[in-house]
């Protein structure tokens, strides 16, 4: 008996231990990157980088980058390199140029900071990318372009012209082009920012008026040629208001956790119409093309847009196959504990959530490719002669 | 996940079929609620908070007692090991419910005292099993809101979540014990009410990344049941 009672007490005792260590948390030590303010050396800017992209890098699923191997290979090179020796400091920023080259965001940057926190170096995968591209060419100013508007003005294809330029750089267009075409033009998105500015106001003030008051009105051409993106709201004012239906452009979806692999489910990425009440146009649109014009610099929400418009039934892309950054940027880690971070040593600008097309495949680091290709040819450009522009309107004319 | 059927078979088979060769051993039906609980590391995700979730078991237990106050048991259960992981304060419509289905087969030293109609017993052992299905219902925010004077809009979702082979174990593993009380009311009947704990050895996902966070089912049922004796003393 007394070893029946001893037997069931064994157990009792160890089911209450089991009980026991289970209810302990496991823990992992690790600083949040964005918070830490005090680097000893390089190794520990490498050690922070790391865990920032270990947990926060929304791409995992489909960055071919060896990120453990990372570790493994750089962490003993990191180490020994000390700060104020600047042999190592450039040694320790060529490692860091190594480890983001292969990275796909294409939002992607890494800022190394000086010993004072300002900014000292400079890494952008994407730009290395678009320059192996056999069609790649240089950004151009709003300078160029407003010699391409003058020269289409002096042969009489433009009229009704709106624009020009903020000192900040951002710049917004609109014209009518062929007497049948209406364009509106911009080189950020930016227009909510500056809604209350009377070059914005004038300007989609002439973009709307144009669209409802031009009798043999042909087609929309919505260029973000050379445009990096911005302010995902302007979409309501530049697109928005020419639906009769909801447009479904894609999914967007982000880290749900620190695992690599942690992803929420996707969230629908829908345009809406703008309601009747509101809605500056007021004709329907259904049977009127509307053309995106983009090209290999046309970023984020420059090629977003393009994206989009591909979704509307009387939505088409000509230019050339854009950057490939799709992934919106909330611009604040505690949103998702993911993407963008900032510390004393360094700032990761990447993407918050990852974006796949109606498909179901990403283009990231690979870019929306036109229905309708139509390269850059930069001497006719410089010469005032836009010939994408002129695809474009060819296009809308005659359907091919 | 074949792979894993066939194992769970092949062990479920070692198990039951010895013991379906003897005659003194009682067959019962099991169900009840279970409470899980996510051990997770948050690291620094500070405002990411997990909490339990309440769900159902079902199981078909199988016992062989060699003495009235020893014998062995096995379970065929059907569970859920639940949990909601959600946001606080500007970020509190975030929430993320997931339904995670298991199938396990726990197999016990079950020690039992007391009278002859009145028991109470204790089990000790440990369980493997399967991650059957996972499903989550929730909100989070989304782009492209209906407003264009608000930047995000919320997304309702209720969907599987399809498992990912580099990421999630569905091999599950671990320790279980018991405590109930049992009472013959026929010759060959008698019900039984416990309380079971299953704590997961197996980590949810695999070892797929340096410096991993680990996820880890806890999981607490309370359970009715009935027993048939095939055989009598």
């Amino acid at each position: 008996m007394n070893k029946k009672i001893r037997t069931i007490l064994v157990a009792i005792s160890a089911l209450c231990g089991i009980g026991i260590t289970s209810c302990q948390e496991d823990n992992l030590e690790v600083i949040n990157p964005n918070d830490q303010r005090i680097f000893e050396n390089w190794r520990h800017v490498f050690e922070s980088y790391w865990d920032g992209m270990n947990y926060s890098y929304a791409f995992w699923d489909i960055d071919p980058t060896d990120w453990d191997e990372v570790y493994r290979k750089y962490a003993p090179q990191f180490e020994g390199l000390e700060f104020g020796v600047r042999e190592d400091s450039i040694a320790a920023a060529n490692l860091f140029e190594e480890i983001s080259s292969t990275l796909i965001d294409h939002h992607y940057a890494l800022v190394l900071k000086d010993g004072r926190g300002k900014y000292w170096k400079l890494f952008s995968p994407a730009k290395k990318e678009l320059k192996s591209r056999d069609y790649y060419h240089e950004e151009y100013g709003f300078e160029d372009i407003e010699k391409c508007i003058e020269h289409n003005v002096d042969l009489g294809r433009i009229t009704n012209l709106a624009g020009g330029k903020f000192e900040s750089g951002f710049a917004i267009w609109s014209y009518l082009l062929d007497g049948d075409i209406v364009c509106l033009g911009l080189n950020s998105f930016d227009i909510t920012g500056n809604m209350n500015e009377e070059l914005v106001e004038e300007t989609m003030e002439n973009y709307y008026a144009l669209i409802n008051e031009t009798e043999n009105l042909k087609g929309i051409i919505i260029d973000t040629r050379n445009n990096g993106g911005g302010m995902l709201n302007d979409m309501y004012l530049i697109v928005n208001p020419l639906l009769s239906e909801p447009v479904l452009f894609g999914y967007s979806r982000t880290k749900s956790g620190l695992g690599r692999l942690d992803y929420t489910p996707y969230s629908p990425m829908i345009l809406t119409p703008s309601s009747p009440e509101v809605n500056p146009v007021e004709r329907n649109l259904d049977n009127v093309p509307v053309v995106a014009l983009a090209d290999i610099n046309s970023l984020s929400m420059g090629e977003i847009t393009p994206m989009a418009i591909m979704a509307m039934p009387n939505g088409y892309f000509v230019g050339e196959r854009t950057t490939g950054g799709h992934g919106p940027l909330s611009g604040n880690i505690n949103d998702y504990y993911a993407g963008e971070l900032e510390n004393a040593a360094f700032l990761m600008y990447t993407s918050t959530s990852m974006t796949i097309r109606t498909d179901g495949k990403c283009y990231e680091g690979y870019g929306v490719v036109p229905d309708i290709e139509a390269m850059f040819n930069a001497d006719e450009f410089y010469k005032g002669n836009d010939t994408q522009l002129n695809r474009a309107a060819e296009f809308i004319h005659t359907g091919k | 996940m074949n792979a894993t059927i066939i194992k769970l078979a092949a062990i479920a088979a070692m198990v039951f079929t010895p013991m379906l060769a003897t005659a003194q051993w009682k067959i019962g039906i099991e169900g009840g609620v279970v409470h899980n609980t996510l051990l997770v590391s948050k690291c620094y995700d500070y405002d990411r908070h997990y909490s339990g979730a309440t769900n159902g078991i079902i199981g078909i237990p199988v016992r062989y007692d060699f003495r009235d106050w020893f014998g062995i048991q096995a379970d065929l259960s059907y569970l859920a090991k639940d949990y909601s992981m959600y946001r606080s304060d500007v970020y509190a419509s975030n929430y993320y419910n997931y339904t995670n289905s298991y199938l396990n087969i726990p197999i016990y030293a079950r020690f039992s005292f007391g009278g002859t109609k009145l028991r109470g017993y204790v089990l000790a052992g440990g369980f493997i099993g399967a991650w059957v299905e996972s499903d989550v219902e929730g909100n989070q925010y989304r782009y492209f809101s209906q407003d264009p004077y608000v930047d995000y809009g919320n997304y309702h979702f209720d969907e599987k979540v399809p498992f990912d082979s580099r990421r999630d174990n569905r091999f599950d593993a671990g320790v279980s014990g018991a405590i109930g009380i049992e009472y013959q009311f026929a010759k060959r009947f008698s019900v039984f009410v416990e309380g079971r704990y299953l704590y997961s050895l197996t980590d949810m996902q695999k070892k797929y990344m340096l410096k991993q966070p680990t996820k880890h089912n806890s999981t607490f049922a309370l359970q009715i049941g009935f027993m048939y004796s095939i055989t009598t003393k």
